[in-house]
């Protein structure tokens, strides 16, 4: 909690960052409400006065965004998106970062052959075409909404991994862990003591990262259809809208959820670039 | 150098045959009966049993995997579920395909976005640079599949300027053949994909660009170019952006292999008959030989890419000396 | 006298900052005569690389040069157009740079590296200019058979050498040299001034030494020119201005030399260098010297104290009085008579 307020902070003292934090609490706000403020059941079919189905409808005063060609409210599809987008996004960034800031710690501060291991290890997982493994783990096991934050996590930290190792092979070289050693520091002690907040900020950066990539993965899954049946993701519209084949006459179908993602991630990486300003002023354009 | 290279080159060929170790057994625990699909179960024990036999898949699991091996070794890919034909005869064309339409996208965006995000860096804190940045991050942040609908949306149904998809016109060429990359018609059919994939692409390596040239701007080296006399353009070319194209250079094979990889999406909306969509039908249809042989040369294709990206960049920097 | 290759004659630059202009330098004015060796001291930030980025034409975008003129030759470079300026650069006055690790292209092979720079002036044939660079690297002693070597194949004294060599590759009549010494120890560095001070007499060139040393101007100059704050504060001879400073700053710097087995410990100046967006008034040393006065809230004159000899400080013509007391580190410790001292003293005038 601690680290989150201090990154929130450093995050609100660049301009760019402050309209990110924004942007992004507002999505938040409408992934924790979306349920209750969604006007309609995202998968209840709408019917007119006539008792035909409400095909395609065009935004209106009663539906916001219009409805699919199964008569479906667009604007409460979108408002169940939103979690789906944070929940996904959000588990995988944490297990990514968990899981690549261990690796590169160890591998970083212990070297040689415990390095030389992980890191074939880690080569292996950056040669895994990204999207046809989680496709194919998918197939493989079924699509839910676990396996997709499980197979995205395989094979996103990897990236971090490498990253926190570089750091973490000059910092192992500073005075402070020398000093640390003589006053008879154990290794692990010195590792997670020591050096693990100092490549703190860097696994937030990476943590940012990984929260965008993340969410644009997940709704790319959605869209090749092989997202989880029983949930309405920002992906899964865009599916829905591609399958019907007739979404090119239904362009509100076809734009709010692209927009959403759009917006949603380039705040997530406008605040991950505001935070690198922060720790490396030299970034900072002048 | 030769030692280096050899050691990468021996790195690589471990990352590769963990991949192909660990694809094989993955694809094994698929789950249903992977025949079915091809061998009607109304057949009876014995007409079924000789076509697992034909597929070899009445082996022990370990025998198949030294058989599987020794088969990829000859390029060979086993047998279409579906087609009965070799999967390496699906798989050529397509792979052709998918390399059509990445590389030179691919080039076009990193020669774009290296020339543009120097350009933003040497120009840098006017409003069109500011603009330029925000217009980037948000094109980097919308998926390509979308971007791709919205020009299909926009330059195909509205303006009818491009097909909404396919390499050719369905119909034209009843059997895909070399013949059909000689037309104009393929020309037409690539424009749309190619655009579209070359302007998501070009965000990273425009934005990347910029900054290390923000950095490299600021080097002393810079600065005694400019007291040497050298004209403003010498300046820029010669030294700040030869310096910063080092970082860049490097990343373009890796991000080339990532690229094939994400080529599922690309060619999923402009329905493009590449390795990606070959794989997505693949699944759909339960035939996993042809899965597994698109997946595995995506693999190979990225792996690659890493190991280029790493002699790359020993071959750019002097700085580095090869252990 | 000798007559003047390089006159920077009443020049006035500015820093845009956020916090508004920054008066980097006021009223510096500067001229240095075929072959003299002058050395530039001051603290960092008392403008004196500013000056030096400012003659090479070479200044950061926010800075603009708002009056005054740079004469090379003759010829005032700040009017003359950029083009006239860039030809000027290293072919009429070249720089030894700060830093020889980073102000060497680490991509680049140190023979390219001479060869662009002179290509930028001359049009050379390919094995003239292999000539030269051999030549050059010759003249500064470092093995002729590196000429192709990269940056970081070097020590960092042969790499100083290499930027020499660099520096003198088109004969240029005036040489800057910022802090060519820093990075190295001692005795490198005693030999690299050797080699410069020999190559100075045999080749002829004017050298513009800037450096924070002051025993290292001592040492190596004809002439002195004390900064601070981004002016001028005293000018002079090199004998003259060590032995009758007219400025206290002068005094202070001096005071702060370490010298070794005098009994003398090194006293060090309190305090800062003015803030240079809103400067004092009057006196920008006034702050920190011990022999402020009421008086030197108003500019002091530029006071001419010999035949060569300048000093901006109301009592110049007292230091002769000043100097024992500068001499104690009670003194400076003391520091500036506060505020309220020079306000009542004002008071009691009127």
């Amino acid at each position: 909690m601690r680290v989150l307020r201090y990154f929130v902070a450093a995050v609100w003292a660049v301009p760019s960052g402050r309209v990110a934090l924004v942007v992004l609490a507002l999505f938040l706000g409408l992934a924790v409400l979306g349920p209750w403020i969604a006007p309609f059941d995202p998968m209840a079919r709408t019917y007119g006065a006539d008792g035909r189905l409400v095909r395609l409808a065009g935004p209106s005063a009663e539906h916001w965004l219009g409805t699919t060609l199964m008569g479906r409210d667009i604007a409460s599809q979108m408002l169940y998106g939103a979690r789906p987008a944070f929940l996904v996004g959000g588990m995988t960034a944490v297990g990514t970062v968990l899981i690549g800031l261990n690796i590169g710690l160890v591998a970083g501060y212990f070297g040689g052959r415990v390095d030389a291991v992980l890191m074939r290890i880690t080569d292996i997982f950056l040669g895994l075409p990204f999207l046809p493994f989680i496709i194919v783990v998918l197939a493989m096991s079924g699509r839910s909404i676990w396996t997709i934050i499980f197979a995205m996590t395989i094979v996103m930290w990897r990236s971090t991994a490498r990253v926190i190792r570089a750091q973490v092979l000059s910092l192992r070289e500073m005075p402070f862990v020398a000093a640390a050693r003589t006053t008879g520091a154990g290794d692990w002690a010195i590792l997670y003591r020591e050096i693990a907040p100092n490549v703190l900020p860097l696994a937030l950066v990476s943590t940012a990262f990984a929260l965008a990539w993340a969410i644009i993965t997940e709704a790319s899954i959605g869209f090749l259809g092989f997202g989880d049946p029983n949930v309405i993701s920002w992906g899964s519209i865009l599916y829905d809208a591609y399958a019907s084949q007739v979404m090119y006459r239904a362009p509100w179908w076809v734009v709010p959820p692209g927009i959403a993602i759009m917006v949603l991630v380039s705040a997530v990486y406008f605040m991950g670039r505001a935070y690198e300003q922060v720790i490396n002023p030299r970034l900072r354009a002048i | 150098m030769g030692r280096f290279v050899l050691r990468r080159l021996l790195h690589m060929a471990i990352t590769f045959f963990a991949m192909i170790t660990l694809m094989f057994f993955l694809f094994r625990m698929l789950p249903g009966d992977p025949t079915a699909t091809v061998i009607s179960p109304a057949l009876d024990a014995d007409a079924r049993a000789a076509m697992q036999a034909r597929f070899g898949l009445d082996r022990p699991l370990i025998e198949q995997y030294f058989v599987y091996l020794a088969s990829l070794a000859r390029l060979d890919f086993g047998l279409s579920f579906r087609t009965s034909r070799p999967v390496w005869e699906l798989i050529e064309l397509r792979l052709v395909n998918t390399l059509l339409l990445i590389l030179p996208s691919m080039i076009a965006a990193y020669v774009i976005g290296a020339i543009g995000g120097a350009l933003m860096a040497w120009y840098r804190g006017g409003r069109a640079e500011g603009s330029l940045v925000l217009a980037a991050t948000a094109l980097q942040s919308a998926p390509v599949f979308w971007l791709g609908m919205l020009a299909i949306l926009v330059f195909s149904i509205w303006l009818d300027w491009f097909p909404t998809g396919h390499i050719v016109t369905p119909g034209r060429f009843p059997e895909p053949s070399w013949r059909m990359y000689l037309t104009l018609d393929f020309l037409h059919h690539l424009a749309l994909p190619f655009l579209v994939n070359t302007l998501y692409n070009l965000c990273f390596p425009l934005l990347l660009m910029r900054s290390t040239m923000l950095s490299t701007i600021g080097e002393d080296y810079v600065e005694l170019a400019r007291m040497k006399g050298l004209r403003e353009r010498q300046v820029l070319y010669g030294h700040a952006m030869r310096n910063s194209l080092l970082p860049l250079a490097t990343t373009l094979p890796m991000i080339l292999g990532w690229s094939v990889a994400g080529s599922v999406v690309i060619e999923t909306v402009f329905s493009w008959p590449g390795l990606g969509l070959l794989m997505i039908e693949g699944i759909t249809r339960s035939d996993y030989p042809v899965v597994q042989g698109a997946f595995l040369l995506i693999a190979v294709l990225t792996i690659l890419g890493t190991f280029v990206a790493d002699l790359l960049y020993g071959l750019l920097d002097p700085r580095i000396v090869y252990r | 006298m000798r007559t003047p290759v390089l006159e920077i004659d009443r020049l006035d630059l500015g820093y845009a900052t956020r916090a508004g202009t920054a008066a980097a330098l006021r009223d510096v004015s500067l001229s240095v005569a075929a072959g003299e060796s002058v050395g530039i001291v001051g603290e960092s930030g008392c403008g004196k690389s500013t000056l030096l980025k400012a003659v090479m034409g070479v200044m950061p975008p926010n800075a603009t040069i708002e009056t005054g003129a740079i004469r090379f030759m003759g010829t005032d470079l700040v009017t003359a157009g950029p083009e006239v300026w860039r030809r000027a650069r290293w072919s009429g006055i070249a720089m030894i740079a700060q830093s020889a690790l980073n102000a060497l292209n680490p991509v680049k092979r140190v023979s390219a590296q001479i060869a662009e720079a002179i290509r930028a002036h001359e049009d050379w044939p390919r094995d003239k200019l292999r000539a030269r660079i051999v030549e050059l690297f010759e003249m500064v002693g470092v093995d002729p058979a590196r000429i192709d070597d990269f940056p970081h194949q070097f020590s960092g004294g042969m790499r100083q050498r290499v930027l020499i060599a660099m520096a003198l590759a088109l004969r240029p009549p005036v040489l800057l040299a910022d802090e060519p010494t820093t990075a190295l120890d001692v005795i490198v560095q005693n030999q690299i001034f050797r080699r410069l001070d020999a190559l100075r007499k045999e080749l002829g060139f004017a050298m513009l030494l800037v450096t924070h040393d002051l025993g290292l101007v001592i040492e190596n100059c004809e002439r002195i020119v004390v900064m601070y704050g981004g002016m001028i504060v005293e000018a002079g001879p090199t004998a003259q201005v060590i032995g009758a400073s007219g400025h206290p700053y002068t005094l202070g710097l001096y005071n702060a030399l370490p010298r070794l087995g005098a009994g003398v410990e090194p006293i060090s100046i309190p305090g800062r260098p003015p803030d240079l967006v809103a400067p004092p008034p009057g006196c920008r040393f006034a702050g920190r010297c011990p022999f402020a006065q009421p008086r030197c809230t108003t500019a002091p004159p530029l006071n001419r104290l010999g035949a060569d000899h300048v000093a901006r400080c109301h009592r110049s013509d007292e230091m002769a009085v000043l100097r024992p007391d500068a001499r104690l580190a009670e003194t400076w410790e003391r520091g500036a008579p506060v505020p309220d001292t020079i306000d009542t003293g004002s008071i009691e005038g009127i």
